[in-house]
């Protein structure tokens, strides 16, 4: 999309000339423009100085004009997007800049009537600016829908890993960090910060990692596992590993990966009643 | 033969191996072993080979991976009732039970893990 080119056939790029020296000659419709703007477009995207605001359009007229004779008016389109985009990223809404573009035509019609006194070279101009207007709208539409996507994106990520490294206080001193789906070195390192944050910020003492969720436990993953138990170590507090399959024991025993002194269990209760005692809790069920 | 017993006992499991195994039914045991670890929630395994004449490097290498594997699961793995001939031969072998308790008799290796998981 970036790369999208406007070349012109002879006519248009006529049509445009004709157009462009037509709003060159008198430029009495720039104040027609601002006031329908300032009806549409709300004060902060526009510049209070008139003047300021006055060169802009010239600035982007003369872009124009430039792109009429050379045929192609990539740049001028380019520019155009650059500015809806940043009007995008103000938060305006789609409708509103729609809205917009589309108030111009009326005042520049209005113009171009009075001072083309040619029929046919008026109805050119018309349709050489309702070309351009169209085009406007085009990119309009285009930048939204990007926009929106990537924000889409964005927030689906922020969400996704939010879900994937949720840190649970279960007790006082204890928290558990489910892993759910694959363990790649970005969310293994991703974790390990983030459950530091926490044993930091709760002042856990014990940590269980429950790894039942995880399919496979390779030499990686257990490398990146046994990072975490050391760090969590590193800050004070003690890592268990609970959720450890039939299948996973036997492939680390396998490959010969060693957990080193990392306590490991089978289940969350077991880790969980381990912690607890660790903690000098003493679990006790009265008859009922 | 039929397939070698997993008993429970006192929140332990017991497996009392009767007569020599095969390769493939001394992986089957393994892998029956950790099956259950998941279901009772053990925290101790009791492997009482004293019925076993013939201990190969192979089934030696099971019994150290499975004290492994059951100890990544959360329990303390003894070998116990190993007999005197058995015992002379892993050595001279030069096969050692890294990792794996070995104890006399059934009593004593559960008197073991009473003593390792009761601090816990």
């Amino acid at each position: 999309m970036e790369s999208q080119s406007f070349t012109l056939s002879e006519d248009r790029a006529a049509a445009i000339r004709i157009l462009a020296g037509a709003l060159r000659g008198d430029e009495s419709w720039l104040t027609s423009v601002r006031t329908a703007l300032t009806r549409d477009l709300p004060p902060e995207v526009i510049p209070t100085d008139e003047a300021e605001w006055t060169d802009s359009t010239r600035e982007s007229f003369e872009r124009l004009l430039a792109g009429a004779e050379d045929r192609d008016l990539t740049a001028y389109f380019r520019t155009q997007r650059e500015r809806i985009a940043e009007m995008a990223a103000a938060d305006l809404s789609l409708r509103t800049i729609t809205r917009a573009t589309s108030d111009l035509r009326d005042p520049i019609v209005a113009h171009l009537r009075t001072v083309i006194a040619d029929i046919a070279d008026q109805r050119t101009a018309v349709d050489a600016l309702d070309y351009l207007l169209r085009e406007s709208l085009i990119i309009a539409g285009e930048v939204y829908a990007t926009e929106r996507e990537d924000k889409v994106e964005d927030e689906f990520r922020l969400a996704i890993r939010r879900l994937s490294t949720p840190v649970i206080q279960v007790w006082d001193e204890i928290q558990v960090l489910p892993l759910v789906g694959v363990i790649d070195s970005t969310r293994a390192k991703q974790m390990t910060e983030q459950l530091l944050e926490r044993i930091v910020e709760e002042q856990a003492r014990v940590v269980i990692i429950d790894i039942t969720g995880v399919p496979t436990v390779d030499t990686a993953v257990a490398d990146h596992l046994l990072k975490t138990a050391k760090a969590a170590g590193l800050v004070g507090a003690r890592a268990i590993l609970v959720g450890i399959s039939p299948q996973v024991a036997q492939t680390l025993v396998r490959l010969g990966v060693s957990l080193g002194d990392v306590e490991t269990y089978s289940d969350m209760r077991s880790g969980l009643e381990h912690a607890l005692r660790q903690l000098g809790y003493v679990i006790e069920r009265r008859v009922v | 033969m039929a397939e070698v017993p997993i008993l429970e006992l006192e929140g332990r499991l017991v497996v009392s191996i009767q007569e020599d195994l095969t390769d493939r039914e001394a992986e089957d045991l393994q892998h029956r072993l950790l099956e259950r670890l998941t279901r009772v929630r053990s925290s101790g395994v009791v492997i009482d080979v004293s019925g076993m004449d013939v201990v190969d490097s192979y089934f030696c290498r099971i019994l150290r991976d499975t004290a492994a594997m059951s100890r990544l699961m959360g329990a303390h793995t003894a070998v116990v009732g190993m007999n005197a001939a058995v015992a002379v031969t892993l050595t001279e072998l030069g096969l050692e039970m890294v990792g794996v308790h070995t104890d006399l008799s059934l009593e004593r290796g559960l008197q073991w893990l009473r003593s390792v998981t009761s601090d816990a």
